[in-house]
């Protein structure tokens, strides 16, 4: 597993439909996974959750901003402030996405495709180190759904990513819902792209639901995990071992009994795949 | 060409097409617009959240017609979307639609505000008890000081009791001065009379007691302003709106 991070074995985004759940001290978990921008306020409710989350299980942070991807210069403020807010809250790890979502100042919050070349390549690195020089941490970089690619591209997005993670030293969160998305998409086949990325970076898997528009799948995460990426897991799980793995549920939010059932479906398949033996890897 | 594709993308279809791979199931500019209706559809929502009693009174339509106007022309500037709708309340003003009830901007202003309370930084509020035991002669020199989560709206509607009620075509202009805090998790509203907002203004001044004394004997009997002074500072105290004095003093 990537870099020493710990295995914290199941856990769940935090949301704020849960937060009744994490105050009253029932929202039981091995692990919560916090989105970062949420949180960077000064005070109120949502902090306090926060902090009463990290007192019931680790707190991972999640960011959606980051903008790796972006010609525009890193955002210094939002560096600032997910250094603060990591100091804070001492997460396990911090994690955001291979993808750009701002240009000219202006963000799209939007988790948008990178073309996969060279030149790509050698900026999003680049970027990287700087951000974990900042952070004083390796981070981990997630592999987004996507709706298109470039005509430029010049490598597979496990390749691209694989090399990114080596040349930058960072780690891999897997995220097994968008390779599947990804996959359906643009037509290859989702157990070449699991075989294909360095199992040793990956530090964080993470499984959703989507929707299907017919002509597309869309990374909804509205809805419980489907078969097809409930069995990509088991192929995850048996080739890479325990990793570290949350549940993403960020629209029709279900009661936390629900949400807590998927968690335990995840557990049960890890079980599975690798039997009393649990511990390879 | 890395460039060039980041350019493109926020910038409408300029051309991305030709950047895009098609394949049976969609074409490159179908793609694209995949990614724009999710742009617009994501930022509608976050003002839908900002605003819900104005996006109620608007009627989805006519709130859904007001935030497409908005994303355009204020485009995200904030890694956050917590700031993406910080402009609606002055976008609204600046741009009145026929058919919008005319306090639509003033009940902006007032969701945006509470939403500024509701994460504003925490702090431990003033304890009565400690106020009971400070000894008489040292009221005129207190310095009482609201807490974070406060903030005064000043409005040509009464727009706290639109924003409690039902919402309806009846509402007169009335200029109102509406206090806006947090107590423990919970954001609460009042209105102002003339005398209490010229009060809680000298406390937000830095006056001392004292001195807001002085300053109420404008407009409050001389017989009375110690009175309804000190009746003010405890109703604030009971609504949990003045912070902690400070340790050295
Ligand atoms: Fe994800």
């Amino acid at each position: 597993m990537a870099g020493g991070l710990p295995y914290l074995g199941h856990g769940v985004g935090l949301r704020t439909a849960h937060f009744p759940e994490i105050f009253a001290g029932t929202a039981k978990v091995d692990w919560f996974e916090a989105i970062s921008e949420n949180f960077m306020i000064r005070g109120g409710r949502p902090l306090r959750a926060l902090a009463r989350a990290r007192e019931i299980a680790p707190v991972a942070l999640h960011g959606v901003s980051l903008s790796i991807g972006s010609t525009d210069p890193l955002c210094v403020r939002y560096l600032d402030d997910l250094a603060r807010l990591a100091a804070w809250i001492e997460p396990a790890w911090i994690s955001d996405h291979l993808c750009w979502g701002s240009v000219g100042g202006r963000y799209a919050h939007d988790l948008l495709p990178l073309p996969y070349t060279e030149e790509a390549l050698a900026h999003v690195v680049e970027r990287i180190d700087r951000v974990q020089a900042v952070l004083r941490r390796r981070i981990l970089i997630e592999n987004v759904s996507s709706y298109l690619t470039y005509v430029d591209s010049a490598m597979p997005e496990w390749e691209f990513l694989g090399e990114v993670a080596r040349r930058s030293d960072c780690g891999i969160l897997l995220d097994v819902n968008n390779v599947y998305v990804s996959a359906v998409n643009h037509g290859f086949d989702p157990l070449r792209y699991l075989a294909s990325v360095p199992g040793d970076r990956i530090g964080q898997i993470h499984l959703a639901g989507h929707s299907d528009q017919g002509t597309h799948l869309l990374d909804t995460h509205d809805a419980p995990v489907c078969p097809e990426v409930w069995s990509l897991y088991r192929a995850s799980v048996e080739r890479l071992g325990r990793v570290s793995t949350s549940i993403e549920w960020d629209a029709h939010i279900p009661p936390w009994s629900v949400l807590i059932a998927e968690v335990e479906r995840a557990r049960a398949v890890e079980h599975e795949a690798l039997g009393s033996d649990a511990a390879t890897a | 060409m890395f460039r060039c594709v980041t350019r493109a993308h926020t910038e409408g279809a300029l051309g991305l097409e030709d950047m895009v791979r098609a394949n049976a199931a969609l074409d490159a500019s179908a793609r694209v617009e995949i990614y724009a209706r999710m742009y617009c559809a994501r930022l509608s929502e976050v003002l839908v959240e900002d605003y819900p009693r104005v996006a109620a009174v608007l009627g989805a339509e006519a709130f859904a017609a007001a935030a497409h106007d908005y994303i355009a022309a204020h485009p995200s500037i904030h890694p956050s979307l917590r700031w993406f709708g910080s402009e609606f309340a002055a976008f609204l003003a600046a741009h009145p639609v026929a058919g919008h009830p005319p306090y639509v901007a003033d009940l902006a202003r007032l969701e945006w505000t509470r939403l500024a309370v509701f994460d504003a930084p925490d702090a431990a509020p003033l304890d009565g008890a400690a106020l009971r035991s400070m000894p008489a002669g040292d009221w005129p020199t207190t310095r009482f000081v609201p807490i974070p989560a406060f903030e005064v709206l000043h409005g040509a509607w009464p727009v706290h009791r639109i924003w409690d009620g039902t919402p309806g075509s009846g509402w007169e202009p009335e200029e109102v001065w509406l206090r806006i805090w947090r107590q423990g998790d919970r954001v609460f509203q009042a209105p102002m009379d003339a005398i209490e907002r010229r009060a809680l203004e000298r406390v937000c001044a830095g006056d001392d007691f004292g001195a807001m004394c002085f300053d109420l004997a404008a407009i409050v009997d001389a017989d009375h302003v110690a009175a309804t002074a000190g009746g003010l500072v405890l109703r604030w105290i009971e609504d949990g709106l003045l912070g902690r004095f400070p340790r050295s003093e």
